[in-house]
């Protein structure tokens, strides 16, 4: 055996255990990764280490094999690091997915419910206050629970829009998000009072409180400021969503979700005016014309919900600008 | 999606990312097939390991930008194991405007007299 020979075989055989090693580090790399690009990869290391060791013998492979174990480590630890990201964030959109869905479904149903009870008083002043008023108490009771699942939803929208929110869509949504827990603080102190004292009421507007301290008037007014600063929050949001459109459909549902308070505002405002020395028809038209108001939102969080399924199931898709390593080298 | 979002609001790409696209901007090609474009476009003074660049072909498949391609070159003078990728149209937009984006810098470089051959400041023009 000549020494030409001897160097090719040991080079054939430094090759082959150099594929082999390399094979056995891609275990670094996250499973659905490694299964998706293993082969692949060891491929590109066997052609990229055979070229160094032709053109450079051993130096040229030692040379690579530093080049593949620095971009093994940064890349598999990169990759782990954004598969960790991606399942929690999937998992914060699948929450904040079912939580608008589920919000927004209980909150159609109570003012649906409302709505027909009402038209059915309006033509049939016999049908019975009580039942009435069930589904009134009911929505009371549940506007602060329904303010957490909004609250889980927006956190979900968060995380949706993460990568391309920018500066104004993190502030809109941090306002929304806030303004949410303050209207669920200020609903849930007026439902607790409400509620306490709903028999109290001989109509849907036409209740005797006993409310020395004035908690209910407080929790009505920090909860419009909640709901103010939510309505801020999500036009903002609501922007950046319609400019940069990370939902895969129904970007503009945002903006309109913040809007809505307007139309809710408008209602309380016909209502404040309309109530005054009004029958019992009239306080029924009243009713019906706020729980439409609350019925639009209502419908805008199902949608809302359904658009952030969109991509996918809850599925991420990441920017191609998210850091890779590169590895310049100075010949 | 990203594939809606106008290219402009995925920049600035990564150096991996754009020497990937530039490989495939004229060939569909498998991934040795890339790094050697990429070492014969940078004169070898750019080299990427294999993982950086499936980690980049993987971000690129999902943001729509390049696609595995069905067919082969040529299947009986090929591996039929490699996979090979060639750039969508998303993908080329995203490219040219990542392109325009650094001929804009290299513009305001020379502007700055910030190039070799542009400045008057000596040992700065390229000699010494």
């Amino acid at each position: 055996m000549n020494a030409t020979q001897t160097n090719g075989s040991r080079s054939s055989w430094a090759l082959r255990f150099s594929v082999a090693l390399y094979g056995r580090l891609l275990v670094m790399y996250p499973r659905s990764f490694r299964r998706e690009y293993g082969t692949q990869m060891l491929q590109v290391f066997r052609d990229c280490s055979r070229e160094a060791a032709r053109t450079r013998g051993p130096v040229g492979l030692c040379r690579y094999w530093l080049v593949a174990t620095s971009d093994l480590i940064v890349s598999a630890l990169a990759e782990h690091r954004q598969e960790e990201m991606h399942m929690t964030r999937s998992r914060w959109i699948s929450l904040g997915s079912l939580s608008a869905a589920l919000g927004g479904g209980i909150a159609v149903l109570f003012a649906t419910i409302q709505i027909l009870m009402s038209i059915a008083q309006l033509l049939d002043e016999q049908s019975g206050i009580g039942l009435a008023l069930f589904p009134a108490h009911l929505a009371f009771w549940a506007a602060p629970a329904l303010w957490v699942l909004y609250i889980l939803a927006l956190v979900g929208l968060q995380a949706h829009g993460a990568d391309q929110m920018r500066i104004l869509g993190w502030v809109g949504i941090t306002f929304a998000i806030l303004g949410g827990v303050i209207a669920g603080l200020g609903n849930g102190v007026t439902s607790t009072v409400l509620y306490s004292q709903a028999n109290s009421c001989v109509s849907l507007l036409d209740c005797n409180f006993y409310d020395p301290g004035g908690y209910m008037m407080m929790g009505y007014m920090v909860g419009l400021l909640g709901s103010a600063l939510f309505a801020i929050g999500m036009v903002l949001y609501g922007i950046v969503a319609l400019r940069r459109r990370f939902l895969a459909w129904g970007n503009w549902i945002p903006l309109v979700l913040g809007l809505t308070p307007l139309l809710l505002i408008a209602a309380s405002v016909i209502a404040a005016i309309a109530s005054g020395g009004t029958d019992y028809a009239g306080s029924q038209k009243i009713a019906i014309v706020l729980d439409t108001a609350a019925l639009v939102p209502a419908i805008f969080w199902v949608l809302l919900g359904l658009a952030m399924r969109g991509n996918g199931h809850g599925q991420v898709v990441m920017p191609p600008t998210s850091p890779a390593p590169v590895e310049p080298i100075v010949s | 999606m990203s594939q809606d979002q106008p290219p402009e609001a995925l920049l600035p790409l990564t150096p991996a990312v754009f020497h990937i696209l530039l490989a495939l901007s004229t060939a569909e090609r498998h991934g040795y097939g890339i790094m050697q474009e990429i070492a014969a476009t940078t004169g070898n003074q750019m080299r990427i390991g294999p993982g950086t660049l499936y980690r980049s072909i993987k971000q690129l498949l999902s943001a729509g930008m390049i696609t595995e391609a069905n067919e082969r070159p040529d299947p009986e003078m090929d591996d039929e194991r490699r996979r090979y990728y060639r750039l969508t149209q998303h993908g080329r937009k995203v490219a040219q405007a990542e392109a325009l984006r650094l001929a804009r810098l290299v513009r305001a470089a020379e502007a700055r007299r910030l190039l070799p051959g542009t400045s008057s400041e000596p040992g700065m023009d390229g000699t010494l």
